[in-house]
């Protein structure tokens, strides 16, 4: 039963609001990418959310998250030459913004947590995003309180401990695929994941 | 093979059921054990729901417009190449102008250290050779000086000189 419900979660997790062209851009030749590459405004229509979520959610601040996204979209449209169809689109757009998030770490650390805790994103805001249909005002409240939970949880965590939390579950990469695009070693892409498991885990122990 | 551990899942299992499909121990205890079955389903909701509204969050999130920035972008660098241009340009007429002026003002140096270095009695054997040298060229026309009665040394060398020639 519990694996049953690992397989629905990874279903959720990469939700259906993944672009269409996404589809069409892994099953599609190598020549549809490159042309979709060639628009920048297509590339953006098709990647933005997905990207800003990762970016959002790794560094902790909006602000920064939207610079952070707006440079990855326009490095990958400059640099969609050596762009050589290895991955999807997505993963290669994720391995830049994890470069430029990395990047951004390493130049200003000390301005990188202050910043982060002043424009930080707003956790109630978040949780009034899911869907209302069809449930009751229990159960949002429910839902609230879970998406709450492991939004606090993940304040807890380090922006490499995020990232790894992000990569496994939001994106659905596996160990090997993360550890080699944050060139991390396996056992600590491990670690990483374990801790934030643990975190959430314990947020929500405390919410019951 | 993971093992339980106590009568729940330990900490690790936990993590692994989270990540993926329970196998083994784990799985036979999920089956068995309704807690922490419970945990692991709240965990995956509580995960699910994070997802849900972050995507729709992030999707809700306007769309930056990146053409006109890319054609600023585009617009500067043309401004950064020309300028690399210009000061290329610069470079290549003044680097060479430079390096001249400095070889004159080196040599002009060298010449001024040459000179200090000259001691009295090279001068004076500079201005002998001079003398000597004005004597040769200066035409033979002592006959005024001699009128006045002034004959000196330069003069009677030559006298001397012109005579032993002829």
């Amino acid at each position: 039963m519990a694996a049953s419900v690992s397989l629905d979660m990874q279903a959720i997790l990469n939700p259906s609001i993944i672009p269409v062209s996404e589809s069409h851009v892994y099953s599609g030749s190598q020549a549809a990418v490159i042309s979709e590459l060639d628009d920048i405004d297509a590339l953006v229509a098709a990647y933005w959310a997905k990207v800003l979520r990762f970016v959002s959610f790794s560094v902790n601040d909006a602000d920064l998250a939207q610079t952070i996204t707006q440079d990855c979209f326009l490095k990958a449209f400059n640099a969609r030459a050596s762009f050589r169809g290895e991955s999807s689109v997505s993963t290669w757009l994720l391995s830049i913004a994890n470069n430029l998030i990395r990047d951004h770490m390493r130049r200003k650390k000390i301005q990188f947590w202050r910043k982060a805790a002043q424009t930080s994103l707003d956790v109630t805001e978040m949780a009034s995003y899911l869907p209302s249909e069809e449930t009751s005002i229990e159960r949002q409240l429910i839902q609230k309180e879970r998406t709450e939970a492991v939004r606090a949880a993940m304040d807890g965590l380090s922006v490499n401990q995020r990232r790894v939390f992000l990569m496994r579950f939001f994106e659905g990469m596996d160990i090997s695929e993360i550890s080699e695009q944050l060139g991390m070693p396996v056992n600590t892409v491990k670690t990483h994941l374990h801790r934030a498991t643990q975190a959430i885990r314990g947020r929500l122990g405390s919410t019951q | 093979m993971m093992q339980t551990v106590g009568p729940h899942l330990t900490e690790e299992q936990f993590s692994e059921c989270a990540l993926s499909a329970p196998v083994g121990a784990a799985k036979a205890h999920l089956e068995s054990c309704v807690p922490c079955r419970e945990e692991l389903q709240l965990f995956e909701a509580a995960m699910s729901d994070f997802g849900r509204a972050t995507a729709a969050w992030s999707q809700s999130m306007p769309m930056a417009s990146l053409r006109p920035l890319l054609k600023q972008r585009e617009r500067r660098n043309t401004v950064r190449v020309a300028w690399a241009f210009a000061m290329a340009l610069v470079v290549a007429v003044g680097l060479p102008f430079a390096t001249q002026h400095r070889a004159g003002a080196s040599h002009e140096a060298q010449v001024a250290a040459m000179t200090q270095q000259d001691s009295a009695a090279q001068i004076a054997q500079d201005n002998k050779l001079m003398q000597q040298v004005y004597v040769a060229l200066t035409p033979d026309d002592s006959s005024s000086v001699r009128a006045y009665g002034v004959e000196t040394s330069v003069t009677r060398s030559r006298t001397r000189t012109g005579l032993k020639n002829q």
